[in-house]
């Protein structure tokens, strides 16, 4: 049973990674507290087979098929809750910089949500967990080139909806 | 390297993901189009924005303990299943030995039957009374039987080394029955006849209490042979009376 913490030890520091990881991939917090969890417990079931050097790769990869089986069974209960449900509460008197940064923020965050879930996964790892296009392709389960289009087409998309926002803003910025 | 070619690897130019190669034909295709190259700058300043301004989940307080003692309860579900073992163990020990007993506590009825054969055998053995007809022809000893019993026993000679002593009643499982008495050098053998009336018996060898026993029927008849000679003695000495009682 020292297993037990030891597996406390390499996997509990991640708990923010796994918590943001179930968040992006479209679940409410409820939901994603009980992928997190359910997460957790099947990792500890397998860890006697984690043989790599990657605990939070390895967790990571758990907490997106965990959150991808738990959506589609809950896909009928109208639990998928909009990505950008939670908006960070707005300051009563925000300064003026502040204020612009709010906006960037929410707008970034609506049109995240209206990505699809593939698109949104690869940009978090990608950009967030900083893993390599293969081995996102690997955790994913699909080629380098899918990881790459998929990528590639996330940012035109993301491009086209701040074209689209603000067009004055945006248009040559981005 | 030309535009069409250049903006599908602008992404994996900025990633860092392009082979040496791919990636020398990119950096000179923007070195000379503008473009292009404003094309990587807006992608880098999107990248920019999506790092400093997605947003990102910090786990609730809770949900580590939450976690935490999801792990308890399954270190525990593991602890049961392990302290259960021991007792799971017992249990089928237990029940094997039942199994095992069971015959000796609640013989069946042909057991029973060996074993009163076995008593009966020894009995006359310490009260010496091993024959009420003694006699080592068969002429002799079936019709003294006969006019004691409401059947007429088979009476034989196995032949070779095997003598008959005699014959007496015995009783079995309150039957009144034959009991014809062999002898092969200082080895007895005592075979109980009766006959079989609707519960014959089926073929079936014993040891019990260091004799052998060994039970068949034929003819109608059920017998039980029991004797203090080896397993193969016996067997040959009822190997031969099958022969004789067809």
């Amino acid at each position: 049973m020292g297993d037990a913490s030891r597996f406390e030890e390499l996997f509990l520091p991640h708990l923010d990674a796994a918590y943001n990881l179930a968040r992006w991939l479209g679940s409410g917090d409820q939901d994603a507290q009980d992928i997190v969890q359910e997460a957790y417990t099947r990792a500890f079931k397998g860890f006697a087979g984690f043989r790599g050097d990657n605990p939070r790769a390895w967790l990571l990869t758990i907490v997106r098929n965990t959150a991808y089986t738990w959506l589609k069974k809950h896909a009928n209960h109208e639990k998928i809750v909009p990505f950008d449900e939670e908006i960070h509460a707005v300051p009563a008197e925000p300064a003026p910089n502040d204020r612009f940064d709010e906006v960037r923020r929410g707008q970034l965050q609506a049109a995240l949500n209206r990505l699809p879930t593939e698109f949104r996964e690869v940009l978090l790892l990608f950009e967030f967990e900083g893993w390599s296009y293969k081995a996102i392709a690997a955790a994913l389960n699909v080629p380098v080139g899918t990881v790459m289009s998929r990528l590639s087409r996330a940012r035109r998309r993301l491009q086209q909806e701040f074209a689209h926002v603000q067009p004055e803003e945006f248009d040559d910025e981005l | 390297m030309n535009c069409e070619q250049a903006q599908p690897l602008l992404d994996a130019y900025l990633d860092g993901e392009l082979e040496p190669e791919k990636k020398a034909q990119v950096e000179q295709h923007i070195a000379g189009c503008a473009e292009c190259a404003a094309a990587l700058a807006r992608l880098r300043r999107l990248q920019e924005l999506f790092i400093a301004k997605a947003p990102h989940y910090p786990a609730p307080p809770e949900l580590r303990n939450k976690i935490l003692a999801g792990l308890e309860a399954e270190k525990r579900r593991r602890f049961m299943a392990l302290a259960r073992l021991p007792w799971l163990c017992a249990g089928a020990l237990l029940i094997l030995s039942i199994c095992l007993a069971w015959p000796h506590f609640f013989p069946n009825r042909e057991s029973r039957v060996a074993h009163q054969a076995v008593s009966n055998y020894v009995r006359a053995a310490i009260l010496e009374h091993l024959c009420d007809v003694v006699s080592p022809d068969p002429g002799v000893v079936k019709p003294w039987l006969a006019g004691k019993l409401d059947f007429s026993p088979p009476v034989v000679l196995p032949g070779l080394e095997f003598q008959m002593r005699g014959g007496r009643l015995d009783v079995i499982r309150k039957r009144k029955v034959a009991a014809l008495v062999y002898k092969r050098d200082k080895d007895l053998a005592t075979v109980f006849v009766w006959p079989a009336a609707g519960q014959p018996l089926s073929q079936r060898t014993w040891s019990l209490r260091g004799y052998q026993v060994s039970a068949w029927n034929g003819a109608g008849l059920n017998f039980v042979a029991v004797s203090n000679m080896s397993a193969a003695g016996l067997a040959e000495l009822v190997g031969r009376l099958k022969n004789e009682v067809k």
